[in-house]
């Protein structure tokens, strides 16, 4: 059961249902049966013991910080149990969604060491194990610096971390965000509204858009040579479409859905393709981790003993700016570094942590010298060319990172970034406007689609900018309008969208984590 | 009060909503589906023929075997085949339902050919010839797709594009250019013209099976949708004939049918099995059937004749002939006329051309003279199988053996050849190999014969026996396709004074 299968939208439905008829009291209890049934048909119903033990290490934690809180317990009880709680989470993780990592250390340990052998067991991982095992880290972590009570109901824990509409590709929410899970909620029409439109403009993302594209890029990559030329280039560009589109669709999907049990939930994009700095893109990009990492390894990083104590030695022996520079830096490190880690893999490690460390670092060092040319050349920095320019700038070097994502290690991505290099020299444009493109799998009709697809998202996404949210635009409209324009959408979905028998539309990108 | 008021409209606004997405929905399916233009018009017709004294139902043994307005104009009664290609026996109970939205009959009549038929298996076509003939959200249609798919395994099957067809139609946006999807947006325009016949003008030969009388097991599935039709039956005091239509009945089908027969008769209700008849109905099994399970044109004016004598003779039924209200079904036998005169001159020319090819099939083994022996072969009706282990050497030209090699594209510089020939038309050749295998003779739904020819293991295997003349260099077999058989199998040699020699043993 995936969120654009036939089953969930049934299953969301008998709980929405369910959820209102039920007594307010209870409505937690319908969420929390509606996610065990969604993990049983989604995931390997066995493997929620690995939510539970989750659950059980950062509830006991959570139990224990209170205690010391309340002073019945030793001073550093607490902080031991705490740091345990962690310690197991992400070793759990580690040890089944970070398989890539510790196979790879395997494998070098391997060569130097013909004895020591790549252990060989076969166990399923949890259905959104990286998401959940944030945000219990997260949990926990909030409980011991006191900025949330501890939960006392164990089965409330439990549904916060196994909410059934964030298992499939998060967002990563933090506790206090989620207490709208156990409140009492009334039947909003226009939750069933605003729901219903997101899921359809998710849907419409990810079946009719991200569908289409990854045909064209999965094409070019699968033989390079007959796709020669530009055409690797052409997929490096289109491949953060395809994943914006198919990420963000089932995050709208996600959200939609939350929204008809009337519970909000972080938003995780925001426009990403409009950032004009790599900072921006990355709060506009899968913002929950991101915020996630901020909190929970940069914040605590700059503010250790030992990082304040190299502050305050940079300060003595540098200018202002690099005094400055230098834990930034280091933080940062950190937060990429977990950013990459988190997606289990080395291709990760090196694709999103350290790719976008050195752009950021560089960016911070260049800064100064890009300040002086764009004055000493009289830019205006305000006029849309400049802008656009800036934002291009930030969707290729994405585009670029995006490489090691879409490789299947790093040996692959290492081959595709020397096969872009070569194709640089051979730049045939004209295979463009041939029927080269045909050959990938799709047709001219899928090519028109993909056209609309994105001017849509584009027209959706200035709406956001300045109303914000396209379908609050809409809503404002008059009857004919607005319901012309959620007919036609959903017409598109229906006709156009790539599923049912045939279509393997069913694996999110994201879903992997 | 305001608020209540904003509520009252919201809720109006968000039914109307949903009941135009509902319909445009609707429409957007019926444009998408593709299950045949014949099973939509024969389901969605029915609604718009007015009032059917006599509903049939059933699958392709009623579409192909009884005309309802020959009926109509022998004996004055409305009627209408309700049936769909492929249909199991399981869905009778929802055909009947369905039918009976719009029209309540004077009698119902259920072929029960089908019960043999039903498996635990989901045919797909089975089901959708009928389910994607009506309309999305008709509840007859989801009672029967429930009905037909829980009682069967599911595994593989994709439950939801059942009910909601758009799932497996979507992508066939080619339906948008033709104009037949396009007059779905309608249905009260679709008007069935010949009230659900549809002929066979083909003709496959078989052996007239026996009668046997022994009554077999009905498996648990077959029961108990025979309960749940008979049931409904009961329950809803339908006037209903249940019969089995004539075909090439095979000996465990006789098993299923007497013991259906046997039920239906114990819970009250008429049963005739037509297997019965074939002399009553003068059906012949050589000339009157299309392929295994269906009647010809010819075997369908017999059995028409047959059924409907019967229905008026047991039944009684109001005759409409000169009723105004029904002046369209004159003219509607008008135009079918028509096509049954096209229909019988058809089927007639085909069986006299395969029956025309059996005779000189039969004296074909009596020629000794190699052209005359050759400009028999070229029959259509054949299959015409050549292998050469040793191609010969130094032919004149003036050879008559030159117009095989001619005909047969066959090339004198290759050490071996094999071919299957169909007519004019090259099934399978093979220069200069030595093994193949293809299917031969005509799938008169029993499959087609296997044709397994190597040089290198000396088989010329048609089923499971060896046609292969060990010591012949050529060999060719000519077979009968649609009696499937081989009539002559001649081994080719050339002999001193250039002259062509056929030798049989």
């Amino acid at each position: 059961m995936t969120v654009t299968s036939f089953s969930f939208f049934l299953l969301l439905l008998a709980g929405v249902i369910l959820y209102y008829i039920s007594p307010k009291k209870v409505q937690w209890i319908i969420l929390l049966c509606v996610s065990l049934i969604f993990y049983f048909f989604a995931a390997t119903p066995y493997t929620i013991i690995y939510l539970v033990l989750s659950t059980l290490l950062v509830y006991i934690a959570g139990l224990i910080v209170d205690c010391e809180i309340n002073e019945k317990c030793r001073k550093g009880t607490a902080f031991g149990f705490v740091a345990a709680s962690i310690f197991f989470n992400i070793m759990i993780w580690f040890v089944l969604k970070g398989t890539a990592l510790w196979g790879w250390a395997f494998q070098i340990f391997h060569r130097v060491i013909p004895a020591i052998d790549m252990p060989q067991f076969q166990l399923a991982a949890a259905l959104g194990m990286g998401y959940y095992t944030a945000q219990a880290i997260g949990y926990i972590m909030d409980v011991y610096w006191g900025v949330n009570k501890p939960e006392k109901n164990p089965l409330k824990l439990f549904l916060f971390l196994s909410f059934f509409l964030q298992l499939t590709v998060g967002p990563i929410s933090k506790y206090s965000q989620l207490q709208c899970l156990y409140e009492k909620h009334m039947f909003r029409y226009k939750n069933l509204c605003f729901g219903t439109q997101r899921i359809v403009w998710g849907l419409f993302k990810k079946l009719v858009v991200s569908e289409r594209i990854a045909v064209i890029v999965n094409a070019v990559w699968a033989d390079t040579e007959v796709f020669s030329g530009i055409w690797p280039w052409i997929a490096v560009f289109l491949y953060p479409i395809e994943i914006y589109a198919d990420f963000s669709g089932c995050v709208d999907i996600v959200l939609g859905s939350a929204e008809l049990f009337d519970i909000t939930m972080p938003e995780n994009f925001n426009n990403p393709f409009f950032s004009r700095t790599n900072q921006e893109f990355w709060q506009r990009w899968h913002i929950t981790l991101g915020v996630w990492a901020k909190d929970y390894v940069y914040y605590p990083i700059l503010k250790s003993k030992p990082m304040i104590r190299v502050g305050k030695w940079s300060k003595k022996h540098f200018s202002k700016r690099i005094a400055k520079f230098i834990p930034w830096s280091v933080g940062m490190g950190a937060l990429w570094f977990v950013m990459g880690a988190w997606h289990g893999s080395l291709r990760h490690i090196i694709g999103v942590s350290a790719w976008y460390w050195i752009i950021l670092v560089m960016s911070e060092l260049l800064l100064p010298v890009i300040d002086w040319l764009v004055e000493k050349l009289q830019i205006d920095r305000n006029v849309f060319s400049w802008k656009l320019l800036q934002c291009c700038r930030t969707y290729a070097i994405f585009s670029i990172g995006c490489v090691f994502f879409v490789s299947s290690g790093v040996h692959n991505a290492i081959d595709r970034f020397k096969l872009l290099f070569h194709a640089l020299g051979n730049l045939n444009v004209w295979t463009l406007f041939d029927e080269t493109i045909l050959n990938t799998g799709v047709t001219w009709m899928d090519i028109n689609i993909i056209i609309i697809g994105i001017i849509m998202m584009l027209i959706v996404a200035r709406l956001r900018e300045n109303h914000t949210y396209a379908r609050c635009w809409i809503a404002k409209q008059i009857l004919p309008f607005r319901w012309g324009i959620w007919f036609v959408l959903l017409g598109i979905v229906l006709i156009y969208g790539y599923y049912g028998p045939g279509y393997d539309a069913s694996q999110f990108i994201y879903q992997g984590f | 009060m305001k608020e209540k008021n904003i509520k009252i409209k919201r809720m109006i606004e968000f039914i109307v909503f949903l009941l135009i997405s509902c319909i445009l929905f609707e429409k957007v399916t019926w444009i998408f589906r593709s299950n045949g233009e014949e099973a939509k018009e024969d389901i969605c017709g029915f609604k718009n023929q007015g009032n059917v004294d006599v509903v049939l139902y059933g699958g392709s043994n009623l579409l192909r075997f009884y005309q309802p307005l020959e009926a109509w104009n022998q004996k004055g009664y409305t009627s209408y085949n309700y049936a769909t290609s492929s249909a199991k026996a399981d869905l009778l109970k929802a055909y009947i339902e369905d039918s009976r939205v719009s029209n309540e009959a004077v009698l119902y009549v259920c072929d029960i050919r089908s019960y043999p038929m039903i498996t635990e298996t989901i045919d797909d076509a089975s089901l959708r010839n009928w389910s994607d003939s009506l309309p999305v959200f008709s509840r007859a249609r989801w009672n029967g797709i429930s009905s037909f798919l829980f009682s069967r395994d599911l595994r593989e099957t994709d439950v939801p594009s059942f009910y909601l067809d758009i799932i497996k139609y979507h992508t066939n946006t080619n339906a948008l250019k033709s104009e037949d999807q396009w007059r779905y947006w309608n249905l009260n325009g679709i008007y069935n013209v010949d009230k659900g016949f549809d002929a066979n003008d083909g003709h496959v030969p078989f052996e007239r099976p026996n009668v046997i009388e022994t009554i077999g097991e009905l498996t648990s599935q077959q029961a108990n949708a025979l309960d749940e039709l008979l049931n409904y039956c009961d329950d809803n005091n339908l006037q209903i004939l249940f019969i089995c239509c004539p075909y090439a009945i095979t000996e465990e089908d006789w098993l299923t049918i007497n013991a259906v027969g046997k039920r239906i008769t114990e819970r009250g209700y008429d049963f005739v099995n037509f297997n019965h008849y074939y002399d009553e109905i003068g059906l012949d099994f050589e000339t009157d059937f299309g392929d295994i399970n269906h009647v010809n044109f010819l075997g369908a004016e017999k059995y028409t004749q047959y059924l409907m004598n019967y229905i008026s003779s047991h039944y009684e039924l109001p005759d409409h002939r000169n009723d105004e209200q029904y002046a369209r079904w004159n003219s509607d036998y008008e135009s079918f006329t028509i096509f049954q005169n096209e229909w019988r001159s058809d089927t007639i020319i085909t069986v006299e051309d395969h029956l025309n090819a059996k005779q000189i099939g039969e004296s074909l083994p009596n020629v000794d003279e190699f052209t005359e022996w050759f400009s028999w072969i070229k029959n259509g009706n054949y299959n015409v199988i050549i292998t050469i282990n040793d191609m010969p050497d130094g032919l004149s030209a003036k050879n008559p053996l030159n117009r095989l090699f001619e005909k047969y594209g066959i090339d004198m510089s290759m050490e071996h050849y094999i071919g299957i020939w169909r007519g004019n038309e090259a099934l399978l050749t093979s220069p200069g190999d030595t093994k193949i295998e293809t299917a031969i003779g005509k799938d008169g739904g029993r499959g087609l014969d296997q044709c397994i020819i190597s040089l290198e293991d000396r088989q010329l295997l048609i089923e499971d026996t060896n046609y292969y003349k060990a010591e012949s260099p050529m060999q060719v077999l000519v077979y009968d396709r649609n009696y499937k058989r081989v009539i002559d199998n001649v081994s080719i040699k050339i002999s001193s004074d250039d002259s062509v020699i056929l030798k049989r043993q």
